[in-house]
């Protein structure tokens, strides 16, 4: 019997699963889906345990598993369907005031990201969170560079739009 | 923004839902036995999996109350609401508090005992160094449990109290060792019962071994927060009724949602008030605070032609509404519960106004002075008729004697004057300047003048002309 991978595993989950529950979080639209985006990646992360070497830092390897999970469990879904959501917010695109973001907290920034075309939302954390190159998200998603780039700045109008209204919203409900 | 919004989610860890690990577990397991291996521990959703065997969670996940008590507003009450707070918190926990550093060591102390220093491969996880053995080629997938009946080797014992870090476990069949590699400790309890207790709020997995069958038990254990995590922001008893804002200092929440970090309790009234939040994992923590009457920002407005008695004076406020209740003391004795009063006064002098608001339990007090009434020292009928039968023929101010000057003027509704004078001995006969009458109807006087005493007065009003 062995019990040693089962202890490793259940140690990173111990260490880790805060951290990638956030990460599931941004990636899906609600709660459920994103349990079942930590269900799977954790289930991957297990399986895939015996092929990491060490080269990379082990909560960055886990969180690339996440990530690559959150992407195939929309793809799955065949709901990441980029250039039809394209349209539909092309319309109107206000300047950013880039200051209403900096002033959400986590929390609200979240629950705005939660809000976003699913395709925007992928862009947007792989890109402005995670770091990758428009190159790099274009291979993962199956789309041009120039879709990721316009998803992206798409992505930020929109956010821009839903932080405006969330940051209106609590100064109607939380009067000082 | 990009970099503020990627250091927004650094350190975001929010608490993980617990069955999240469970499903796992279950998820594993299921692809071990099964040869396929992923997809159908992808195909799994976490609403569909039951928890099988030898997993349990003792702490359901509660949905948020919060409720307060008003307390009669006397110092020593307050002072034993804080106290039973103190002895609460100060509960000794015989685990180690940093939980965060002990996990890490032990994962570290773990590996390192593991008897294969070969296959060892080192990863950074954050800012520790942990070692990692790669594991055999041959290993298998780990099950535990081995098979479904050790389930029923394990079994929690007795009322579950979340919150408090304790749990006690019962073995079904005696002869077993428990061990533990969690941030956790057993303590022996007679008839091989255990009692594990743990500060950290992260799952805790207890292993009992009996022979070659290994059972298991995940615990997950809620940690009240060291100090109380919450806090109040505002307490106000304005006219908008009074209310008590909580806020979150920490990742606790008391309400559903994650991006709710604000409560608030409205109609609270005046007082202090003991708050009893209970954070999602049921523990408890009570918070004080004193709804004080705030400095009204309300204004009265007084309006009146004239302020002489007997003459109509006008009582407004700003920001009340319907809902409010309003008492007007006009400081001459008498009242109103009127929004906006119109007042008489029958006597001269300097008064205070005050106007106190009631809504809901909340009632506060704005204050008008020097609000100064005058003698008449002219005096006006307000409807006369110039018809000849020597009754009130002509419009006349009753002046006293001696007035130092005087004018009057009539206007029209148009806005046009139609008659003047600056003898107080005579007055208006209804007739325009052409000779011709005036219409009935209503007119507007205006009367200015120095009386005896070198007082100013100035007057204006309406006048109804009756043929």
């Amino acid at each position: 019997m062995n019990r040693d991978k089962n202890d490793i595993f259940a140690d990173l989950y111990k260490q880790h699963a805060s951290y990638m529950y956030g990460v599931c979080l941004r990636y899906t639209k609600d709660a459920d889906d994103a349990k079942d985006v930590m269900q799977d990646g954790f289930v991957k992360i297990f399986q895939s345990l015996d092929t990491f070497r060490g080269e990379a830092n082990i909560k960055t390897w886990m969180r690339t598993i996440m990530v690559n999970t959150a992407i195939n469990f929309y793809r799955h879904k065949h709901i990441l369907q980029l250039e039809s959501v394209d349209q539909a917010y092309t319309a109107h695109m206000p300047q950013t005031d880039e200051t209403v973001i900096s002033k959400m907290t986590t929390d609200e920034l979240l629950s705005i990201i939660n809000l976003l075309p699913d395709g925007y939302r992928l862009v947007f954390n792989m890109y402005v969170i995670e770091g990758y190159k428009h190159k790099e998200i274009a291979e993962m998603l199956g789309i041009t560079e120039g879709t990721s780039k316009s998803q992206l700045s798409k992505a930020k109008s929109y956010l821009q739009v839903l932080a405006e209204e969330k940051l209106n919203i609590n100064v109607e409900n939380v009067k000082y | 923004m990009n970099q503020e919004i990627k250091n927004k989610f650094e350190n975001f860890e929010p608490d993980v839902p617990i069955e999240i690990w469970s499903n796992i577990q279950n998820s594993i397991l299921s692809n071990a036995s099964a040869s396929e291996p992923f997809s159908k521990a992808s195909s799994i959703s976490s609403g569909m999996v039951k928890v099988i065997m030898g997993i349990v969670a003792f702490v359901a996940l509660v949905s948020t109350s919060i409720w307060y008590l008003n307390v009669p507003n006397t110092k020593e009450t307050n002072k034993e609401s804080v106290t039973e707070i103190a002895n609460n918190e100060s509960t000794p926990m015989p685990v180690a508090q940093d939980t965060e550093l002990q996990n890490i060591s032990n994962t570290t102390q773990n590996i390192q005992t593991n008897d294969q220093p070969s296959d060892k491969q080192t990863a950074l996880t954050g800012h520790n160094v942990v070692e990692i053995p790669t594991p055999q080629p041959e290993n298998k997938l780990l099950q535990i449990p081995v098979d479904k009946s050790n389930s029923k080797i394990v079994s929690i014992e007795g009322q579950t109290e979340t919150c408090s870090g304790k749990i006690q476990l019962k073995p079904n069949v005696n002869g077993g060792v428990w061990t533990t590699r969690s941030a956790a400790s057993i303590v022996p309890l007679s008839n091989g019962r255990v009692e594990v207790i743990s500060s950290s709020t992260k799952p805790v997995v207890v292993y009992y071994q009996l022979d070659q069958n290994l059972d298991s038990v995940t615990l997950t254990f809620y940690q009240k927060a060291e100090k109380v995590p919450y806090k109040v922001i505002d307490a106000t008893c304005s006219k908008n009724d009074g209310q008590i804002w909580i806020e979150s200092t920490s990742n606790r929440t008391f309400s559903l949602f994650n991006s709710n970090q604000r409560n608030s309790l409205q109609n609270v009234g005046l007082g202090v008030h003991r708050i009893q939040v209970v954070d999602q994992y049921n523990c408890y923590y009570e918070l004080t605070a004193e709804v004080r009457q705030t400095e009204m920002k309300s204004v009265i407005s007084v309006q009146a032609l004239n302020y002489i008695v007997d003459y109509p004076v006008y009582f407004k406020c700003t920001d009340i509404d319907e809902q409010t209740q309003v008492l007007w003391n006009f400081g001459d004795g008498s009242t109103s519960s009127d929004v906006e009063p119109m007042h008489r006064y029958k006597t001269a002098g300097n008064f205070q106004v005050e106007l106190q608001f009631t809504k809901g339990n909340c009632s506060q007090t704005v204050n008008y002075s020097n609000l100064k009434i005058e003698d008449k020292n002219v005096s006006f009928a307000n409807v006369f008729s110039p018809n000849n039968d020597n009754q009130n023929d002509i419009f006349k101010v009753s002046a006293p004697s001696n007035l130092k000057s005087f004018e009057a003027k009539i206007f029209n509704r148009s806005g046009q004057m139609v008659f003047h004078w600056s003898d107080s001995t005579i007055g208006w006969d209804g007739r325009l300047p052409d000779g011709q009458d005036a219409q009935s109807g209503t007119y507007y006087y205006w009367v200015k003048g120095v009386d005896s005493q070198q007082k100013m007065f100035e007057h204006r009003g309406f006048v109804e002309l009756v043929r």
